[in-house]
């Protein structure tokens, strides 16, 4: 039989017949629909089984305890810890990323050398022996930076930078404020807050429940003291240019300029005075001397911006109230130099506060375990920016420019004299766990551990009101990630310099101080955090530095004040959690360039346009933006966010720290910076 | 009007030829086709744990506390006899040797695969017996085959293209809920 | 609208306004928790996926100024508009709590449910979600990955639900009847400042309970029917005046107006986000970032 066209149709017609007799059309399509439903790239969740590990944060500077949930042995979310006294169960936006920073795309994963104009990655055993070689070759014209405020790896920093010698400098910010405060007026003991039990909280420029200081701890004690639907146990009050995170929320907000913290306390301090108040220090007659004399109602209102009226309203409720409590700081944590916390601090101790319940409070120091590291004090006694500064200018020159947690590059001002520092040092070596702006100019990259990866402890993160310890162990170790702890870089290094500090590595030494402070080592393990509320009894503490040379800034020119705005949602000095950065806001960013905010009169004034297009220019640097029209920002100020513009991470908007100005602050040597002023056009 | 006599358009053969033909292509060739045969990685015999050694079902498999369920244990449950090799079975030589030892968990084929959009609580159908959904393997010496569709990902333990032997269909749960009187939210399985 | 289902349980918010510093922990908390692809523009509101939207409210210009935040997750409604359109009954509310569920499969993209919900709780996977592998470390249990093409919304952590029954079964205790603080979705876990509250808006024994019955607490866009779970609480009358479209002077929570009387006064009688620009993302519809412009006798400081 012979195969037509006719007998092909039929074949077919019988085959069409058939396939209706089988289960191919219904099985088929039922199984095409799901197929469109679960495409080969859309990814697969875990099993459900989770598993907790409590640590501290260490990328959150208020040292917030944090469960870390893994499922099938990889660290995926962050979720409170309701039994930390410093977080007691909240998070804050940069504690919730530490494991979205374990993954960064930004994370260096092998050393990498400088070679040319490129870095390359090397081993490890070349990394060492070439960094052994500059470090021998560089003996006693180190300089080494550290941005841990709470670890116990800058006091092995310091102390390898004491054998080797040279010079240590923590990383600016308000601990090295406060640390500097307390040594200029002779406090003994870190200086803490006890806002839980305080009823009135005047907060002078420091965004307290939002980047400063314990903020998690602070929002949970703002909390306690405000419940939702009813009565208020406490007020809060806040003194600032912007009505920024903690002013929204505050029971009070009163306008004063960036910067003016200090001349306000003061201020505050002459009015408490003048009513009576005093303080039982040898020197209160000269500092009462100096409030009233140099505090006048027109200085403080032509340098601050707020009325003799209501200054005295302010003075009056803190004399009123049972258990007031002044935080004074920067506005955005950092270059407030030592004064205002001294200002803030003298009015503490004028309303009688100081080591009370509900006031400010000394604690114990820990104990230093690794020999020959210098005290607290003088872990904080050096001025970064001043330093580098020079190191730019061709006065200084270190053989070894080792930095550790901080970003010279990006995060401090004079920001291009800081990057050209870190070009212009014999040998840099950043020990960095993201190729940020600092690493991408050093000559060695060291890849160091994240927060998850490594053995580190958090102790009494500054503005916490009792001693608290935290100890990490590491929760993963990615073997993707070539990465060490830079403690145990420089344990290993000092030991093959001959240098030996004694210990073979980070877990002992965090063991060590665990020892020392007499808490328990397994409970410490577990992730509970270890407590003691003794204070530190003082005698000798003078008033007078905290009143003495108050520095205005200079106009110079500039027309508008700076108001630079912090928020842990951008991340910090040193980190952005690219994967989990969702929470930027319009005002901050749009259309790919930084938002800089004015009101309509700061506008008229200066001919600026809701959504132009505008150039700030300060005096060490200048930045484009894009204009916001807003009446949350005080007449004559302009408020910029800080933490876009990272270039390492090719982030878009600018860096605003290019707009900060230095100037020097008598007495204590530091680099303040909270008075910058720009002009816009 | 010429007699169109079945020869003419071709004749019932072809007709028959192809139906025939479809037939088993549908009911033979498709099944075969559609599923790839996998077995599991090592040759884990239940008779010889739950019924020469005693072992109870809730000893491998068994809720959390946090109300998850271990389902198929990893090598720390195994491993507590299994460290070293036991017996003489050339397949727990292959489990301890490739697998405890190597810190390697073994990527056993689950039989009643659901996609990730299905929520399924072991917990909320504790009530009920193992064997209403799954087959009772107390007396298995080697696992079954899975069959894993190839379109869908979907598992069944046999090539029959219209049984519900493995991964379980949305009617099945459907079903039991209502006649328990069980909500149908899609909510309540879904995710 | 639809036809509203009583349940027994209700699960809901007390959102304190008076607390929200606008930190955008919750957002954050809520991205990984719901494996919501990472690296988006965050300041594109027409494109990114925030289930959790955090409006930036000021006062009128005129005296002292006030700013509030105003965190907006699904309203899980009671009269829910989004699932009387869904052609697909890809979004339904039949179950017990009252959570509105979105099942991605199902869901084919027609996004008719996003123009339907007043409150513009629903985001649209317009792109590939991008899941490099480093973001796919990050990826949690708790929902499935979605592809392009479908409508998600916030879920009330709908997983934690199912987790705290499961839990309660395996203690022995009954899954319908949950301790208050058995069950807290991911943002008002994460919460610093307190200012979230979630719990049984009809259990007398939880807090949100007797918080909506505050006379402070109020929800959006409340005359349009739609019963929202969501309360909010604010002292400031300023703010309260934001949760809905009223007329120049005309008082809160007027009784006249009770359901879908809309096309008064200025005209859009859609989102109070006409009134309120969003804080992380661009101002609906062009607005500056204040509240509506003629709100009449507001006091110069707004708190006590």
């Amino acid at each position: 039989m012979g195969l037509d066209r006719r007998a092909f149709l039929t074949f077919l017609a019988g085959g069409a017949v058939g396939l209706g007799l089988t289960p191919i059309p219904y099985k088929f399509t039922d199984d095409l629909a799901i197929w469109t439903q679960n495409w080969s790239w859309t990814p697969t969740v875990p099993t459900r089984s989770a598993f907790f590990s409590q640590v501290a944060s260490k990328m959150d500077p208020g040292g917030a305890g944090i469960r870390v949930v893994s499922y099938d042995g990889r660290p995926c979310q962050v979720v409170g810890n309701p039994d930390h006294p410093l977080s007691r169960g909240g998070l804050s936006a940069i504690a919730a990323n530490e494991v979205q920073a374990l993954h960064d795309p930004n994370r260096v994963k092998a050393p990498l050398v400088r070679r040319g104009e490129k870095l390359e990655p090397c081993t490890w055993s070349e990394a060492m022996a070439l960094l052994k070689e500059k470090a021998a070759a560089a003996k006693d014209s180190l300089a080494v930076v550290s941005g841990d405020d709470t670890g116990t790896a800058s006091e092995v920093l310091a102390a390898f930078t004491a054998k080797a010698g040279g010079e240590f400098f923590m990383a600016p910010g308000e601990a090295a404020s406060a640390a500097k405060a307390t040594e200029l007026m002779g406090v003994s003991g870190r200086l803490g807050y006890d806002i839980e039990n305080s009823d009135y909280v005047l907060i002078l420029g420091a965004e307290a429940l939002e980047s400063w200081g314990t903020s998690v701890r602070n929002a949970k004690a703002f909390a306690a003291s405000h419940p939702t639907g009813g009565q208020r146990t406490a007020k809060y009050v806040y003194a600032g240019p912007v009505l920024g995170s903690t002013a929204t929320v505050c029971d009070a907000y009163v306008q004063a300029r960036p910067g003016a913290a200090g001349v306000l306390a003061m201020g505050l301090a002459r009015c408490l005075v003048q009513a009576g108040a005093t303080a039982p220090t040898r020197d209160f007659a000269e500092f009462a001397r100096i409030a009233q004399a140099e505090f006048t109602p027109a200085r403080v209102e032509s340098e601050t911006g707020v009325s003799e009226r209501d200054l005295r309203a302010i003075a009056r409720e803190l004399a009123a109230a049972r258990r007031p409590l002044v935080i004074a700081g920067s506005e955005f944590g950092s270059g407030a130099g030592a004064k205002t916390v001294a200002a803030g601090l003298a009015v503490n101790i004028l309303l009688g506060n100081f080591n009370r319940p509900g006031g400010t409070r000394a604690i114990a120091e820990a104990p230093t375990v690794v020999p020959g590291a210098p005290g607290r004090q003088a872990m904080y006694g050096a001025d970064l920016v001043g330093y580098l500064s020079a190191v730019a200018e061709g006065r200084k020159s270190p053989g070894l420019l080792m930095v550790y947690n901080a970003n010279p590059a990006y995060a401090l001002p004079r920001t291009a004299a800081m990057a050209q520092a870190v070009r212009k040092a014999g040998f840099t070596v950043a020990l960095s766990a993201f190729l940020d702006e600092t690493a991408q100019l050093a000559d060695l990259v060291l890849p160091a551990a994240t927060t998850l990866e490594r053995y580190d402890d958090v102790y009494t993160p500054y503005g916490a009101g009792q001693a608290i310890y935290s100890l990490n162990a590491p929760v993963v170790k990615n073997p993707a990630y070539d990465c060490r702890h830079a403690g145990d870089v420089v344990l290993a290094l000092a030991d093959s310099l001959g240098l030996g500090l004694g210990f073979g590595g980070m877990r002992e030494v965090v063991e060590a101080k665990a020892q020392a402070m007499g808490a328990n080592l397994a409970a410490l393990k577990k992730g509970e955090a270890w407590t003691a509320p003794a204070l530190v009894a003082q005698s000798g503490v003078s008033l007078v530095p905290a009143a003495a040379d108050h520095v205005s800034a200079a106009k110079d020119g500039y027309r508008l004040a700076l108001a630079p705005q912090a928020r842990l949602a951008l991340g910090s000095a040193t980190v952005a959690p690219l994967l989990g950065m969702n929470a930027v806001s319009a005002a901050e960013l749009a259309k790919g360039e930084s938002v800089v905010q004015v009101n309509a009169r700061t506008a008229a004034a200066n001919g600026l346009r809701q959504d132009a297009e505008v150039r700030l220019a300060g005096p060490e640097g200048e930045m484009g933006a894009r204009v916001r029209i807003s009446e949350k920002v005080m007449t004559g100020v302009v408020a910029a966010p800080l933490g876009l513009g990272r270039s390492a991470f090719g982030q878009s908007g600018s860096n605003a720290h290019t707009l900060l100005s230095v100037a020097d602050e008598p007495d204590s040597g530091l680099s303040v910076w909270t008075g910058s002023r720009v002009n816009v056009a | 009007m010429a007699n169109k006599s079945s020869a003419s358009s071709g004749g019932a053969l072809p007709f028959f030829i192809g139906f025939i033909a479809m037939l088993f292509v549908g009911w033979w060739v498709f099944p075969q086709a559609l599923f790839s045969a996998m077995e599991q990685p090592i040759r884990f015999s239940h008779k010889v744990h739950a019924g020469d050694q005693g072992m109870a079902c809730e000893d491998c498999h068994f809720l959390n506390e946090d109300g998850s369920y271990n389902g198929i244990p990893k090598n720390e449950k195994c491993a507590e006899c299994h460290s070293d090799v036991m017996g003489e079975d050339p397949a727990e030589k292959a489990y301890v040797e490739e697998y405890v030892n190597k810190e390697k968990e073994v990527p056993w084929v689950t039989y009643q695969y659901q996609p990730d959009n299905v929520f399924f609580s072991h917990a909320a159908h504790q009530k009920q017996e193992c064997t209403s959904c799954h087959p009772d393997m107390a007396g298995n010496d080697t696992p079954p085959t899975v069959f894993v569709n190839k379109l869908t990902g979907y598992t069944q333990l046999d090539h029959k293209m219209l049984n519900d032997t493995g991964t379980m269909k949305m009617y099945r749960c459907e079903r039991c809920h209502a006649l328990n009187g069980q909500s149908n939210a899609c909510y309540v399985c879904h995710r | 609208m639809a036809t509203a289902v009583d349940f027994r349980i209700r699960w809901g918010m007390v959102i304190d306004i008076d607390k929200c510093t606008g930190c955008g922990v919750c957002l954050s908390a809520c991205q990984k928790e719901n494996n919501i692809p990472p690296g988006q523009d965050p300041a594109d509101r027409m494109r990114s996926l925030n289930w959790l939207f955090i409006y930036d409210l000021s006062k009128a210009p005129g005296g002292q100024p006030e700013a509030a935040f105003l965190p907006r997750p699904c309203m899980q409604c009671g009269k829910p508009s989004c699932v009387s359109v869904c052609p697909v009954i890809a979004t339904d509310k039949n179950e017990e709590g009252g959570i509105v569920s979105q099942i991605y499969p199902r869901c084919f993209g027609c996004r008719y449910c996003m123009a339907s919900c007043p409150y513009h709780a629903r985001v649209f996977g317009w792109y590939d979600p991008k899941w490099t592998p480093e973001a796919k470390e990050l990826i949690t249990p708790h929902t499935s990955c979605r592809p392009r093409g479908v409508v998600e919304k916030c879920s009330f952590c709908h997983h934690r639900f199912m987790y705290a029954k499961d839990k309660a079964r395996v203690a022995g205790e009954d899954p319908g009847h949950l301790a208050e603080d058995a069950y807290i979705p991911a943002c008002v876990e994460a919460c610093p400042t307190g200012a979230m509250h979630f719990g049984d808006l009809n259990n007398p024994e939880h807090a949100v309970y007797k918080l909506k019955h505050d006379p402070n607490a109020f929800r959006l866009l409340e005359r349009l029917g739609t019963d929202p779970q969501v309360y909010y609480i604010s002292t400031r009358e300023w703010v309260r005046r934001l949760g809905d479209n009223y007329l120049d002077g005309e008082a809160l929570n007027a009784p006249t107006h009770r359901y879908g009387v809309i096309g008064h006064g200025g005209g859009h009688a859609a989102a109070g986000a006409a009134h309120a620009a969003p804080a992380h993302g661009e101002p609906a519809h062009g607005e500056p970032a204040h509240g509506e412009a003629s709100e009449g006798g507001q006091s110069g400081h707004g708190k006590e």
